[in-house]
């Protein structure tokens, strides 16, 4: 199944994709350490998750790692996966939006339009993965960390949702250099900040139109599998594990 | 002419007007006022409805132009959500059924408006109207004139001369 | 002053003049119960400024709950204005006379409600001041709305169940704002005058209106069933745990004519004590209503049973989480005390026919509508409470906000209703006289 989903090269409209953006994340290597959270929140400008809003439950973690424990002491395991927008070829929550503020474009990406939103929460409510986080207010970076916003990523005011867009402005930059040099766009060229950050090197993205990067052979593989397939949503990222 | 007469139940007047078509009265000249629901029995002042024939006009037309518009919005700016396709019945049907009855009521309105003729008000009615009375004005040639009054008379009905209509 | 006569034997005239006495008089504690509607309106009015101002972040709503109260609100309201739909549609095409002087009031509801809980979708956006984007123009985004999302479909349904709704109060009211124009004075008589469009009473109109009401009834009923049907939709069409259920547009519907019921109870009770119309609505009305609840009170038991039980016999892990939660878990007070309001009490107190009063009518009609404002509590937030992933699970608590704009809506709604009785004759004069003539 997971071979017939990297496969797949058309949308249900029959266009052909220009590229299909994919991650997969081996899990047996993931160690939780949340570099990638926190590279995330670095690369694009997510509003400040404090106390406060993590107590309400308003914690805003495009990549997060859930954890979860099994057993009882001294016979505990843990086990971590890092949950991201599983940019789903079936997304759930892109029918219900009103206004066309979630769509799928031409390259698979599960695009979030922040001009469009008026803030319904339906898309939130029918992503399985519970990946959709939302600005309850205008965003506010005490000073001095308004000074290390990127420039490539806007900021979204308050009453907009926002998720993990695979570093969509990565993806256009590498693009957008490749074409000014010339030169076709080779497997890791472009990685999200999470991929790059990860120190266990746990992560890749890439084309899975490409059969020979790394994110295709990766979802071949024997361990890999995905979140909640059985809910039909065709998930873009791999999870790569041990049978149990 | 117009002959005037005020009636005091809706039996005696149901008589006057049977009487009167005999006499060779359409529908057409015969006109009741009351404050009350003019029940008479079915077919003694027969005026021909086109109710529900605007209400499926209006009806039709506005779920026709409703799914046409839908389908030229989805088509117009194709975004592919959710895998599915971009035009889809079963997705807008839902909204093409509210707005056909939608149009059904539009059509019912304006049928209203037209067959109660709320902007060609007869200039015959009553000013005021009381309880428990029937107001009937027929329209006739001169020469009908003494045997209307007799027809009219015959069945319980009081002459007027005038009874202050509307301005 | 009304005697103990039974209304049919009355004279016209004096129906005439009981029915629109409301509309001359006033008590002070009509005036008291405006002046203390008014203060929550504006409270929960400063509420929403500031919840405009400072962001939707003042609510109570968070991940993974992200509807909270007002969604529940908005279930609820439209679900109230199921009231009139049942009287005037089904009781007209079902010919039941007794429903006669209750219609006007059922309507009235109806029109209300729909205006108070319409508000709710635009109350609860993120950026409430665009909520106009959800209308199809030719705009500078170069977009259209997506008729494919049920919350289009909501926004089509409400706005035609509310324009049909509001003509369904209309039309009936033409005949009596004549008469009323003609027996009051001022203002008022001229305010009547305008609205009456003009009526004549003559048998063209008596005919058109009386077709027109015959066709609207029909139409009316076909509304009513597809726009709660509707807003469940927006709930069964997400692959949400317990929300993805197929039985949920007849249940909403069902459970919105059960409310309605309920309310109009509330509102028949209060009209006939504080306008003594005692002789007008006779402990016959509220018999049948008591009964016909008694009825939805059943009919709801049996789909939620049906519900559940699938749930619980399905056994599929996602909904079972969901199921627990409500059943057995922190929702489970609501979830029992629901069913204590929705079907025991009124099972009891209407069941058993000793117990059937005015009185206790009224109390199971307050019952009713806390289990049914629970029911959608535990619909909305016990899904959203538990998502698929449990890493994800979280729970919700009302903010201020929410409880002030929410107990807005309540004071908003006895407010136009107070308003209306004063403006307009509650009973139908021209129907009642009928009825009381045969």
């Amino acid at each position: 199944m997971a071979t017939e989903t990297a496969k797949a090269n058309e949308t249900t409209t029959g266009e052909a994709h220009t590229a299909r953006w994919g991650m997969a994340i081996d899990l047996d290597r993931c160690t939780g350490c949340e570099a990638c959270v926190l590279a995330c929140h670095a690369e694009n400008n997510i509003p400040l998750s404090d106390e406060a809003s993590s107590a309400m439950g308003r914690a805003n973690h495009w990549i997060r790692i859930d954890r979860y424990y099994e057993g009882e002491f001294p016979n505990i395991k843990v086990k971590y996966r890092p949950v991201l927008c599983q940019q789903c070829d079936d997304a759930p929550c892109e029918p219900v939006c009103p206004v066309y503020a979630t769509y799928q474009n031409a390259e698979g990406l599960n695009v979030q339009v922040y001009n469009r939103c008026v803030g319904t929460r339906y898309c939130a409510n029918n992503c399985p993965y519970t990946v959709r986080f939302f600005n309850w207010f205008d965003p506010v970076w005490p000073e001095p960390l308004e000074l290390q916003l990127n420039p490539d990523v806007s900021i979204r005011p308050g009453g907009v949702m926002e998720k993990c867009t695979f570093c969509i402005q990565r993806i256009q930059r590498g693009q957008r250099d490749a074409k000014h040099e010339d030169r076709a766009l080779a497997d890791g060229d472009i990685q999200p900040a999470c991929v790059q950050s990860c120190p266990a090197e746990a992560m890749v993205f890439g084309d899975l139109t490409d059969s020979e990067s790394k994110v295709s052979q990766w979802a071949e593989s024997g361990r890999a599998g995905q979140l909640l397939p059985e809910l039909g949503t065709r998930p873009r990222v791999f999870y790569l594990e041990r049978a149990k | 002419m117009k002959l005037k007469a005020k009636f005091a139940d809706m039996g005696s007047v149901e008589a006057a007007v049977l009487a009167l078509k005999s006499d060779g009265v359409t529908p057409e000249q015969i006109e009741l006022f009351s404050s009350r629901p003019v029940e008479i029995k079915h077919g003694v002042l027969a005026r021909p409805s086109r109710l529900s024939l605007f209400a499926v006009v209006g009806a039709v037309l506005n779920g026709s132009l409703a799914t046409a518009f839908m389908y030229y919005t989805q088509l117009d700016y194709p975004l592919v959500t959710g895998g599915m396709p971009l035009t889809s019945g079963w997705a807008t049907g839902v909204i093409t059924f509210e707005l056909t009855m939608a149009g059904a009521v539009a059509g019912t309105v304006i049928a209203l408006l037209r067959e109660g003729r709320f902007f060609r008000q007869s200039k015959d009615a009553p000013e005021q109207m009381q309880e428990d009375t029937v107001y009937l004005v027929v329209e006739r040639a001169e020469s009908a004139a003494q045997r209307t009054q007799e027809i009219v008379q015959q069945n319980g009905g009081r002459i007027v001369a005038d009874w202050g209509a509307r301005p | 002053m009304t005697t103990l006569a039974h209304a049919a034997g009355r004279s016209h005239e004096l129906i005439r003049e009981d029915l629109l006495r409301p509309l001359r008089s006033t008590s002070p504690l009509y005036w008291a119960t405006l002046c203390v509607c008014l203060l929550v309106i504006l409270w929960a009015g400063f509420a929403w400024y500031v919840q405009l101002t400072e962001g939707i972040g003042v609510a109570g709503i968070r991940r993974p709950v992200y509807w909270g109260f007002y969604i529940v609100n908005f279930v609820f309201w439209i679900g109230i204005s199921h009231a009139g739909t049942l009287i005037s549609a089904i009781l007209r095409l079902t010919d039941a006379g007794w429903r006669k002087p209750v219609t006007r009031a059922a309507e009235a509801i109806t029109v209300f409600a729909l205006m108070i809980g319409g508000l709710f979708p635009i109350i609860h956006l993120g950026r409430a001041w665009l909520f106009y984007w959800l209308i199809p123009y030719p705009n500078e985004r170069l977009l259209w709305p997506n008729f494919r999302s049920p919350l289009l479909w909501d926004m089509t349904a409400i706005f035609g169940y509310v324009t049909g709704s509001v003509l369904y109060l209309y039309l009936p009211l033409i005949p009596d704002l004549a008469q009323a124009a003609a027996h009051t004075g001022g203002w008022r008589a001229k305010l009547y005058r305008i609205l009456s469009l003009g009526w004549q009473g003559s048998d063209r109109q008596w005919h058109a209106l009386e077709l027109a009401m015959k066709s609207m009834a029909v139409v009316i009923l076909a509304v009513a069933v597809s726009v709660h049907s509707v807003v469940a939709f927006d709930f069964s069409m997400a692959i949400a745990p317990m929300w993805h259920s197929t039985i949920f547009a007849p249940y909403f519907v069902a459970g919105a004519i059960f409310s309605g019921i309920a309310a109009l109870i509330l509102a028949m009770a209060s009209i006939r004590r504080f306008l003594h119309l005692e002789d007008y609505l006779r402990p016959m009305h509220f018999d049948n209503l008591a009964k016909l609840l008694l009825l939805m009170s059943i009919v709801w038991l049996y789909f939620t049973a049906v519900e559940h039980l699938t749930v619980w016999y399905g056994n599929e892990h996602l909904e079972i989480a969901v199921l627990n939660h409500r059943v057995a878990g922190p929702h489970a007070p609501y979830f029992w005390g629901m069913v204590v309001c929705n079907f025991v009490i009124p099972f009891i107190l209407l069941g058993i026919r000793r117990l059937r009063t005015i009185r206790t009518a009224v109390i199971c009609g307050v019952t009713v509508l806390i289990g049914m404002w629970l029911e959608r509590f535990l619909i909305v937030v016990g899904t959203l409470s538990n998502p698929p992933l449990p890493a994800a699970w979280g729970d919700y608590a009302p903010s201020w906000v929410e409880l002030s704009i929410t107990a807005g809506t309540f004071a908003g709604m006895v407010f136009l209703y107070l308003v209306f009785v004063k403006l307009f004759p509650i009973i139908e004069i021209w129907e009642y006289e009928r009825e009381a003539e045969g």
